[in-house]
């Protein structure tokens, strides 16, 4: 199908969350929403699709849905579905079109993306084996820093002396982590030195595919500053986050329902 | 010197420890694998440095080598990406030992163009077509080090070469049988520190100190009337077995041996000995040990001066015992049969490298073979950060503590 | 939701070879031969890039664990066999084909076929990886069985002298073996038939393997995996002469009638390593249904050479040490550069073996130089060949998806 639509709508079934995103033919975004996945994707894409109606306050069934994400396959009205890694890429250039480089980090995994002058994806690489690097990681140490996750970023930018993290395994690390509670070392300096570690490990990742700033940053994790603190140094190049980082994917599946789906 | 009290701080004395050997000297070639022609660089008026594992280390290798690649080399790619390793004018790599160095030495050339690789490949057998091949393979090291580092082999220095390497290893091999003999003669941290520091970067201080304290030992060997056995069996391991006529004492403390691979001897040592602290065992010191950094590397015969160089340290490197990156597994397993029967030995710990697999591979028929005989085995996989620093000494001070009380 | 498969659900996506039974054929009979051959005592085990010509000179029947491997990942029995090797002390860390091939001489009653019967000799060579030596060690301690080494030591560049003598030298070893182990003379003018034989089935395969330069491409990756077999197996036999005439005949007939592997190719790409046993038809078929082929494959490429001319076993010792996975990462990365090339593919697949370090390490170098010298994208994926523990559908699915997004 090549012929162009007047709306166009994006579903990023994530591990963790599901986003849609509804986008007019100027591409702008009508409405959007965003839900914990939960137990059933199918489930939480029929909510999202149904709080887009709802605040659109439109008939959507023949509005064309593309699918991505680790969950997109269970979007079963989606004409197609496109990997995470081509609507992320997507939907930043839109945002954006000066960014080269994409690191997006999600729950339980994260990439890095080098995109082209066409929005599409040159080059990418996956972490999608190793909870360290992803949101995972900074869940189980807020755990054990007795913390919530929103906490955790701007205690560590409070740190005098980060601490250095050197197990570069999510185990280890929390041991580690234990192990300095013991001796009395601030919370804030090894929540730093929890950015650090995570944020040398993206740098090596990113270095596979080749940084070239500015550098954007998506995914649940992009809301955390301290983080991006610790990654502007370790990368060494300028960060540039989307005012709504986790909305990305979907916009950017969105975009190629307007188009068509190619 | 003491042994430090935590761990950090040992690898903080260490580092300042290498630092200064490494300044002293000059023309610095590293090699990873412990059978390098030490001799043949020294005689290219180069300095050998040994490149040991950094355990604090941040890893940088992940863009590079997969995860399953050996511990080590991934260790050795993150110093060098962090540019942690010392100034070297050139770096050896081994050929022909495991597939995670061979492919080590490929990734680093792509990796760091710049630097200058050189590679030694060994043959797995080491018959006379092997010491042949090694030969070969060793003159080409030779021209390469004249040719792209402009510097020729000097026979003087050769043999000036062969006479410290030789000394050095007679000295550690001495202190290794003091120590099989009685091994509260001398703390088994502080002979791996001795030789770590010589392998460091060989040289005459380094072989001054390694002496005097083998000296040291001989005297106490002769008060006790124990000089004779040990020299005898010093010279049968030399030989590559054990006389008959050897016997050692049995004792109430319980004879511990360690065996694996290319681990760091005093890291396991200074884990063994908290161990042992944890469970109110302070003087029981280990016995013997069968790594590749000491053992392996020390029990070796030195050239002899009266062949051809190359030939002459082929011979030497291929002479080394116990390897499981060579040919035969069976007449390892049968020399470790007869290490358990006429040294007495009570409790054997295994090192296990990280996806080592020469290592890995030989650990099911040693367990076997330790269980065959009676003897209390106890597994302990590391890398070389000791990452899982905790439960290793835990399954140590349990192995300790089932041991004594039997 | 709307079917983005190009056929209809009655008719699939890739089509069948008719040598398949054939192949079936040839190879039950080499496992019938096998069990023989150990009954009367002829039966040595051995690895897949070992100088077979030798021992098949000697009458001695070659089984080979590494398709033992094959035949155990395809069966869905890998866990379960790798479980018995551990069982025993042995690391998971280790390579699969080893782990899988301990835990069938532990456990044969539980293993696919009972087993690969019972060897009377060992013989391995370490020019496809350093761990088959410790693998036919720890073998030989189980079965008593005594192991020939053949060493070859990695090369890089063009052999030199010294390193052909040791090669050689090593064969004459393995000719005194068999000798002494099978009670047999050595003939040489029966090595010389032998390895004529070998030389008539290497090029009848070669030349299937370069039919696939056509458009669309006669084999599919998994016809190629399937149909190596006799050219790992029963080379220096007639029987796999017979097979790959009768194969290439297939091959060339559907390039007469632009007939290809799959329906409708669409991409064509590269594939690297061995494949995923346990789901090899599942993940081309899949592919295929998408218009996805695979020409060409860095696996079943390497058993292309020729004995030379020239005296015997310095010829014998020439071709085997120069053997694909001997000659290091640059060779590995020109090689697949010029099959790219020269099959036109528009992108590749590198699968990171976990258990095979000789094959994997060095794989994002790969991937960053061939797409720099070709111009063409890559992906890598994870998992293992036997081991299905080791490999998750859904992320290989998602990279090669995002692979061909970037093609398409």
């Amino acid at each position: 199908m090549v012929t162009k639509s007047t709306l166009g709508i994006g579903i990023d079934v994530g591990s963790t969350t599901t986003k849609a995103v509804l986008l007019d033919a100027k591409r702008n975004v009508v409405t959007q929403y965003l839900l914990a996945t939960g137990a059933s994707a199918q489930k939480s894409v029929q909510k999202c699709l149904d709080e887009l109606r709802k605040s659109s306050q439109q008939d959507l069934t023949v509005v064309p849905v593309i699918s991505t994400g680790y969950g997109r396959r269970q979007a079963l009205n989606a004409i197609k579905s496109v990997t995470e890694i081509t609507c992320h890429s997507i939907g930043v250039h839109h945002l954006n079109p000066e960014i080269h480089t994409l690191i997006d980090i999600g729950g339980q995994d994260s990439k890095v993306i080098r995109i082209g002058t066409d929005g599409r994806p040159l080059d990418f690489e996956l972490n999608d084996k190793c909870s360290a690097g992803t949101g995972r990681f900074l869940e189980v140490m807020a755990r054990v820093l007795e913390v919530s996750i929103n906490e955790l970023g701007s205690l560590s930018l409070k740190a005098k002396h980060p601490s250095a993290i050197s197990s570069t395994c999510t185990v280890f690390a929390e041991s580690e982590v234990i192990g300095r509670i013991g001796t009395g070392e601030s919370p804030s300096d090894i929540a730093a030195g929890v950015h650090k570690a995570m944020a040398s490990k993206i740098a090596t990742l990113s270095q596979r595919v080749g940084v070239k700033s500015p550098v954007s940053v998506t995914g649940g994790v992009a809301l955390n500053p301290g983080f991006l603190y610790y990654l502007a140094q370790a990368i060494q190049t300028e960060l540039w986050v989307p005012r709504e980082p986790q909305y990305t994917g979907a916009l950017g599946a969105a975009i190629l329902a307007l188009e068509g789906g190619e | 010197m003491s042994t430090p009290l935590t761990y950090d701080a040992l690898i903080t004395a260490r580092q300042q420890e290498v630092q200064e050997l490494i300044a002293a000297e000059h023309g610095l070639i590293g090699y990873i694998y412990p059978h390098a022609p030490l001799e043949l660089f020294l005689a290219h008026d180069f300095t050998p440095i040994l490149l040991w594992a950094e355990p604090k280390i941040p890893s940088a290798y992940e863009a590079s080598l997969q995860t399953f690649c050996c511990a080590y080399s991934r260790n050795l790619f993150s110093q060098r990406s962090k540019e942690r390793l010392p100034p070297l004018n050139a770096i050896l790599f081994p050929g022909g030992t495991c597939d995670s160095l061979q492919n080590l030495g490929d990734v680093w050339r792509a990796r760091f163009p710049d630097d200058t690789v050189l590679r030694l490949t060994y043959p797995v057998a080491n018959d006379d077509m092997a010491v042949a091949y090694l030969a070969e393979e060793l003159r080409d090291l030779s021209n390469h080090l004249e040719v792209i580092l402009g510097k020729r082999f000097v026979m003087e220095r050769y043999q000036k070469a062969v006479a410290l390497i030789a000394e050095f290893k007679a000295a550690a091999q001495f202190i290794a049988v003091a120590r099989i003999i009685r091994p509260s003669i001398y703390p088994y941290f502080e002979y791996a520190r001795l030789i770590r520091k010589f392998l460091t970067a060989p040289s005459l201080n380094m072989l001054t100190e390694i002496e005097s304290v083998a000296t040291h030992l001989q005297n106490e060997l002769r008060k006790e009337q124990r000089l004779p056995t040990t020299e005898a069996l010093r010279h049968g391991l030399l030989a590559g077995h054990i006389p008959d006529q050897i016997e050692i004492q049995s004792t109430e403390e319980p004879r511990i041996m360690i065996i694996g691979g290319m681990v760091d001897p005093e890291g396991v040592a200074f884990h063994f000995n908290n161990a042992k602290a944890n469970a109110d065992l302070e003087d029981l010191e280990i016995a013997f040990d069968l790594l590749s950094f000491t053992y392996r590397t020390t029990f070796t015969k030195a050239p002899n001066l009266h062949c051809n160089p190359f030939t002459e340290m082929a011979q030497s490197i291929l002479s080394a015992p116990a390897e499981p990156t060579q040919e035969g597994l069976h007449s390892r397993l049968t020399f470790l049969r007869r290490v358990f029967e006429k040294l007495k030995i009570d409790g054997l710990i295994i090192c296990e490298q990280s996806f080592c697999d020469p290592d890995q591979f030989e650990v099911p028929d040693t367990l076997k073979l330790a269980e065959q005989k009676k003897v209390l085995s106890v597994r302990v996989p590391l890398d070389p950060e000791f990452s899982d620093r905790a439960r290793l000494e835990g399954r140590i001070q349990s192995f300790l503590e089932t041991l004594t009380a039997r | 939701m709307a079917p983005d498969a190009t056929t209809t659900p009655k008719e699939k996506a890739y089509r069948k070879l008719n040598t398949s039974k054939l192949l079936r054929d040839t190879m039950t009979l080499h496992i019938l031969s096998t069990k023989q051959a150990s009954q009367q005592g002829r039966l040595a085990w051995v690895t897949s890039g070992f100088p077979v010509e030798i021992p098949v000179a000697f009458d001695v029947t070659a089984a080979y664990p590494e398709q033992y491997g094959a035949i155990v990942g395809s069966e869905k029995c890998g866990p379960l066999l790798c479980g018995f090797a551990e069982e025993l002390g042995f690391s998971q860390e280790l390579c699969s084909y080893a782990r899988s091939s301990i835990g069938s001489v532990k456990n044969p009653q539980q293993s696919p076929l009972t087993g690969l019967p019972t060897p009377q000799a060992l013989l391995a060579c370490n020019n496809i990886c350093g761990t088959v030596l410790s693998w036919y060690e720890a073998v030989s301690e189980m079965t008593g069985a005594p192991v020939y080494l053949v060493d070859i030591p990695p090369l890089e560049g063009d052999q030199p002298s010294h390193h052909l003598s040791y090669a050689k030298s090593k064969l004459e070893g393995l000719i005194k073996f068999l000798s002494q182990t099978f009670n047999q003379d050595y003939d040489e003018e029966k090595l010389i038939q032998v390895a004529e034989l070998s030389n008539e089935a290497i090029s009848l395969w070669t030349r299937a393997l370069e039919a696939c330069r056509h458009k669309p491409t006669p084999l599919n990756c998994a016809d190629r995996f399937l149909s190596m077999a006799p050219i790992v197996a029963l080379r220096g036999t007639q029987q796999a002469i017979s097979f790959y005439q009768a194969f290439l005949a297939e091959v060339q007939d559907r390039v007469k009638n632009n007939v290809g592997a799959i329906v409708d190719e669409k991409v064509r790409l590269l594939w690297d390593n061995i494949p995923p046993w346990f789901t090899i038809y599942n993940f081309f078929n899949t592919l295929a249904k998408k218009g996805v082929s695979f020409p060409a494959d860095s696996y079943t490429h390497a058993w292309s050479a020729n004995i030379p001319r020239g005296e015997i076993l310095e010829s014998i010792a020439k071709v085997y040490s120069n053997v694909y996975l001997n000659k290091g990462l640059t060779a590995k990365i020109d090689k697949m550069c010029s099959l790219i090339k020269d099959y036109d593919l528009e992108g590749f697949v590198l699968f990171s073996v976990r258990s095979c370090k000789r094959y994997s390490l060095g794989q994002m170098v790969t991937k960053e130089e061939i797409t720099r010298r070709t111009g063409v994208p890559g992906v890598i994926i994870e998992g293992d060949m036997v081991d299905s523990q080791q490999y998750n559908e859904a992320q290989v699915e998602t990279r090669v998806e995002a692979l061909l997004e970037m093609i398409v």
